[in-house]
């Protein structure tokens, strides 16, 4: 049966497969190169994102590898030369057959109510490869109904098949190793201790990967059944990691967001923020129609009485308005008001950062990195300053998973320790403020400095590991916001010029915020990231001066010196560091407009408020830290009369006279 | 210490005729101490053992437990063919074969 | 580690001397308070004398000692469960590897039982040629065994190996000196509650494993249980079915579903509720956790071969096919035994002894020291 031709320029491996010959790469997984070659292997406990554990025995096949066929767990098993595989022979039938048997004798028979009915691998695993009726006549485990094991998810013992999905996630991905098993044999069960709930900021994953019922989420139970949804791919807009999210609605209505595993980003993994935040479109509260404020209350108006309104406010010459926010916006609706407020109104007091960001010439001028390119094999990855679990979850997942795999070199370069310091290779924990400091000793040929407060092993440790070779990506962040963005600034050009080819991460707070700096809502740019007065927009007009960031409009309308304050989606009040310094220019305009999808505390001070429709309800592109246009889907219409933000600039150029151009 | 001051046996050995050699001590009411030990050769083959070299030492132990290798590798505990290699990993196998006593 | 632990130490001490090793750790179960603490004095007393630790004997050879004691498991005998129950995760075993390359820690590790650790100090001092008079050719040495169940003298006795047979270990006058009252014997566990029974035709296989896996079980522990035959097949089939539901560490679905079911169908039968089509579902439970004709010992009246040792399984480890031996050797042999306490498949009473005791007359089970 051997084939005795020599053997072929490949790395492949060969192997048969139910009588076909095949290949296999190195190291594959038998379970994974039978799914690529179209012959499906059932399985409970096996994640490709996690460490096989060969649990549930539900992939067992009959593999010969030369001593003869013998039934072993296809997820454990990396491919061999020569193996035969046979996947539907009598052994490997009796033992699924018998293995799904043994799960379903004490899984109760609840599935008319439970939520993953229609979706349940016991359940598609029992009809096609069950045996049909249980031959189990005693009574079932039984323990109490859904516990809450923390706010967001609740537990049911008795629908466990204990593959360990979930526990594996939260110890060996989220590092937040608080269930795991019980006790033993039959009564063994998936618990967390007690008063020490599963508050990890990635418990809504486990409810994604459970293959039976027992992990449901808060917000879904009982809302929707499988069957019911429509649904289509779109991208989380909570922060700027773009991680790709299928959106199901019922009747309209978002009901739930799953993680899609999408290789070059989140891997199928979400925060709980990226999952559960649908929630909001869903609000009682949303503005859902234009209002105007009349003696102190704001009341409903029709749109084109709202945009006049609005434009009026506008229309008091560029260098009295200012504006922030524009980072809730798609692309296409930040340049829709770019076009307006720079292009149409000549405005450029324009900051989608508060205060809290990076300078626009770092994060636009730098060569950036992808994620993928950051974590791969043989790279070093540079923290500075932001601790990623509290900025972006989905890439501390990432960057968590390839340190700990090892491989990555980690140099964290931050005033505190973060999340990702026992998995640091170098941790220059320094005094805040000196981190440009040690940056510029690092590229000093002393190894061994006591700079910055950093220890000198640590030092001499980061030291090498930059001489070491290899690309290196800097993650920027900022550590606090009393430290000034100039200090991380200075810090990266240092360590920029000690690494001539590194490429950045930025780690900007807000959605789509890498999206606001492209397309210019921020002083001194055009979209593209060109400067202004650079070259030609080919706009009506163009700001005459650059403008002030965040700081500088509330501190010059604090002053007088402005107006109108705009607000596109912004609420310094609640998020701007300096709340008195809000106060004082909110006190101290004459006009607040704002385009907002709720009546925020900054948003319900202004004088005219502008619905705009939200995540899920408007077609669009958002651009991630990497630089990366993912698309975003509307899946369910916006609540009464909120538009798309593109929309609302059409209306507000309208009323000012101009023209964007833009067709619908 | 006296030796009436040590809690009794735990009740199983039974002392019969035969070949000994692991439970040479066993009849006495003292059998773990180190008193005991030393005063019947305890330590005497560490002592010897640490006169030759390591590999003369595994030679040794080797020499006497091939054959048990393969008597046992046909029991379930063992995890098979992969432990029936040459040097050390002969102790693997002897050890695989009887984990369930430790 | 109970009677002579220094013995261990020394074998250990020269083990790791032998093979590099710089580090050991004793991992004593915790059902065994009394070794854990004979263990640890002598530990103690060993390294003040510098019998371990820095510089053993005034030598530049170092080896650590380190005792560890385990929560109770008897899955924890199986390497792999060892090795994570050391390293402080569950005791559940992992998919078999080759642990001298990636062990404790993934570092490279041997694994050892006290028994064989125990012989080293011996082999020391008389060397390879004179170990090798003991025994069999096959089996050279010794080896301990512990006799339990209904004979006149239980205990725990070191034998030496292929030269003498089951029957004189029962019989012998030197051994367990025969079954309690002289009563029949019924059947007897040949290695721990893992192994498959063996009745009166296996009495004459010396005790050896190359002799007793052809004939349909193995020696295992070398914990022998003797049932005489006043003994409740069924109870008995139960009570060590129960140990293994019981010592199951849950991990993979066959061992954990499988060994309560069966003992919940034993535990049905054996209360006068059983179903005429019980029995045939306990062998199927059994083929679902260890495919294939389970091993088996022959019955000869029947005319009914031994399936040879060792048996296959679905699951990672070979507890969950242990729970199989009893039931399959029991059914086989005692199946009217079974019938007769299945309401619907009495038709035809037989005259059987059983159920006529108030106590459990089954062996403990449980390997001794």
């Amino acid at each position: 049966m051997t084939a005795t031709e020599p053997t072929k320029a490949t790395t492949g491996v060969p192997f048969t497969l139910n009588g076909r010959e095949l290949e296999a790469e190195q190291g594959e997984l038998l379970i994974d190169a039978a799914e690529r070659n179209g012959v499906h292997i059932p399985r409970f406990c096996y994640h490709s994102r996690m460490t096989p554990v060969g649990m549930c025995r539900m992939c067992l096949v009959e593999v010969d590898g030369g001593r003869g066929p013998s039934l072993q767990p296809s997820c454990m098993l990396p491919v061999t030369p020569d193996m035969k595989v046979n996947t539907e022979s009598d052994a490997t039938v009796k033992a699924q057959d018998g293995v799904l048997e043994l799960l379903l004798i004490n899984h109760p028979l609840d599935c008319p109510v439970c939520d993953k009915g229609g979706e349940c691998p016991l359940q598609d695993n029992a009809y096609a490869y069950g045996p049909g009726e249980s031959r189990f006549v005693e009574e079932k485990r039984h323990y109490e109904k859904p516990i809450p094991i923390s706010d967001l998810v609740h537990l049911d013992r008795e629908r466990c098949i204990l593959c360990d999905r979930c526990t594996r996630f939260a110890d060996e991905v989220a590092g937040d190793p608080l269930i795991h098993f019980m006790g033993r044999g039959a009564d063994t069960q998936v618990n967390t201790f007690p008063d020490h709930p599963f508050s990890s900021y990635f418990s809504g994953n486990v409810v994604q990967i459970c293959p039976v019922g027992a992990l449901t989420a808060s917000p879904y139970r009982f809302k929707a059944r499988p069957w019911d949804f429509a649904e289509t791919e779109s991208t989380a807009t909570t922060d700027s990691s773009g991680a790709r999210v299928v959106l199901q609605s019922s009747r309209d209505r978002l009901v739930r967001t799953l993680g899609v595993d999408s290789d070059a980003v989140n891997w199928s993994w979400l925060s709980d923020k990226e999952r559960f935040s649908y929630e909001a479109a869903n609000s009682d509260n949303r503005v859902t129609q234009p209002l105007i404020a009349d003696e102190g209350d704001l009341r409903q108006a029709r749109w084109a009485t709202a945009a006049r309104a609005f434009a009026h406010g506008l229309g008091v010459g560029a260098s009295k308005v200012g504006v922030l926010g524009g980072a809730r916006l798609p692309l296409e609706g930040q340049y829709a008001w770019s076009k307006l407020l720079k292009g149409t109104a000549g405005i450029d007091n324009i900051d989608a950062q508060l205060g809290d960001g990076l300078s626009p010439e770092l994060v636009l001028a730098s060569p950036r990195s992808t994620i993928s390119g950051a974590m791969a094999a043989g790279s070093t990855v540079i923290l500075l300053g932001a601790d990623l679990k509290e900025e972006l979850p989905t890439l501390f997942l990432r960057a968590r998973h390839a340190a700990t795999n090892g491989h990555i070199k980690l140099i964290e370069l931050t005033a505190r320790a973060t999340s990702l310091s026992p998995f640091a290779a170098a941790r220059l924990h320094t005094q805040p403020g000196t981190a440009g400091q040690v940056a510029a000793a690092l590229a000093g040929d002393e190894t061994d400095r006591a700079v910055g407060g950093v220890q000198s092993s640590e030092f001499a440790k980061a030291h090498a590991l930059l001489r070491g070779g290899g690309p290196v990506t800097i993650i920027v962040g900022r550590s606090n916001l009393a430290e000034s963005a100039a200090v991380v600034a200075d810090a990266t050009a240092q360590l920029q010029a000690l690494c001539p080819g590194a490429a950045i991460l930025p780690i900007l707070r807000r959605g789509n915020i890498n999206g606001a700096l492209e397309m210019g809502l921020t002083p001194g740019f055009l979209p593209g990231g060109r400067k202004l007065g650079s070259s030609p927009s080919g706009w009506p007009t163009e700001p005459a001066d650059v403008g002030l960031d965040a700081e500088g409009i509330l501190r010059a309308a604090a002053d007088g010196e402005l107006s109108t304050l705009v607000l596109l989606g912004a609420d310094p009040l609640a998020d701007y560091p300096d709340r008195d310094l809000v106060i004082r220019a909110f006190d101290a305009v004459d006009t607040i407009l704002a385009v907002d999808t709720f009546l925020t505390e900054s948003s319900s001070r202004a004088s005219v408020v502008l619905p705009a429709a939200m995540f899920g309800e408007t077609d669009g592109s958002f651009m991630n830290l990497e630089g990366r246009v993912p698309p975003l889907r509307a899946q369910v219409t916006a609540p009464g009369q909120a538009r798309a933000d593109w929309m609302i600039a059409v209306e507000v150029a309208d009323a000012l006279g101009a023209d964007l151009g833009f067709d619908t | 210490m006296p030796t009436n001051a040590y809690i009794s046996h735990a009740p199983g050995y039974v002392d019969n005729e035969g070949p000994k050699i692991v439970t040479s001590r066993f009849p006495f009411e003292d059998s773990f101490t180190l008193d005991r030990s030393q005063a019947t050769g305890g330590y005497e083959g560490l002592k010897a053992a640490l006169a030759k070299s390591p590999a003369d030492v595994a030679g040794i132990v080797k020499a006497r437990s091939f054959s048990v290798v393969v008597a046992l590798a046909s029991r379930p505990e063992s995890s098979g063919a992969s432990c029936l290699r040459s040097g050390p990993a002969i102790w693997l196998s002897t050890a695989t074969s009887r984990t369930r006593d430790v | 580690m109970e009677r002579d632990p220094h013995q261990l130490i020394e074998g250990c001490v020269i083990t790791c001397y032998a093979l590099g090793l710089n580090q050991c750790f004793l991992y004593v179960r915790g059902e065994i308070p009394l070794a854990h603490e004979r263990v640890a004095f002598s530990a103690q007393r060993c390294l003040c004398r510098r019998f371990v630790g820095k510089n053993i004997m005034g030598t530049d050879v170092s080896i650590d000692v380190v005792l560890h004691w385990g929560a109770g498991a008897h899955i924890v005998g199986e390497e792999t469960a060892l090795i994570e129950s050391l390293e402080g995760k569950r005791h559940a075993p992992s998919q078999p590897r080759f642990l001298a390359a990636k062990g404790l820690y993934m570092k490279p590790t041997i694994v050892n039982n006290v028994e064989t650790l125990a012989n080293v100090p011996w082999l020391m001092n008389n060397g390879a040629a004179a170990y090798k008079q003991f025994g069999s050719e096959k089996s050279p040495g010794t080896r301990m065994v512990a006799i339990s169940g209904h004979v006149k003298r239980p205990g725990v006795y070191e034998v030496e190996q292929g030269v003498i047979t089951f029957r004189d270990l029962l019989y012998g006058d030197n051994y367990a000196q025969g079954i309690r009252d002289d009563n029949g014997l019924k059947a007897f566990v040949p290695g721990g509650g893992s192994a498959p029974w063996f009745f009166e035709e296996q009495l004459d296989v010396p005790l050896e494993g190359s002799a007793a896996g052809p004939e349909g079980s193995m020696l295992g522990s070398g914990a022998i249980m003797v049932m005489d035959d006043t003994t409740d097949a069924v109870r008995a089939a139960l009570r060590l079915v129960r140990f293994y539901a019981r010592e199951s560490c849950g991990k993979c679905t066959p061992c954990r579903e499988g060994t309560a079911w069966e003992e919940k169908v034993l535990q049905r039968i054996l209360d006068g509720h059983g179903r005429p089509n019980d029995i045939d579902l306990l062998l199927s439970i059994g083929e679902n956790i260890s495919p294939g004709p389970y091993p088996v010992a022959s019955f000869p009246t029947n005319g009914l071969a031994a399936v040879p040792f060792p048996p296959k399984q679905t699951t990672i480890c070979p507890l969950g096919p242990s729970s199989v031996a009893p039931i399959t050797s029991a059914i086989r042999r005692f199946r009217d035994e079974f019938e007769a306490k299945i309401p619907a498949a009495a038709s035809t009473p037989t005259d059987h002894a059983h159920g006529d005791q108030d106590h459990d007359a089954t062996p403990a089970v449980g390997d001794h020291h």
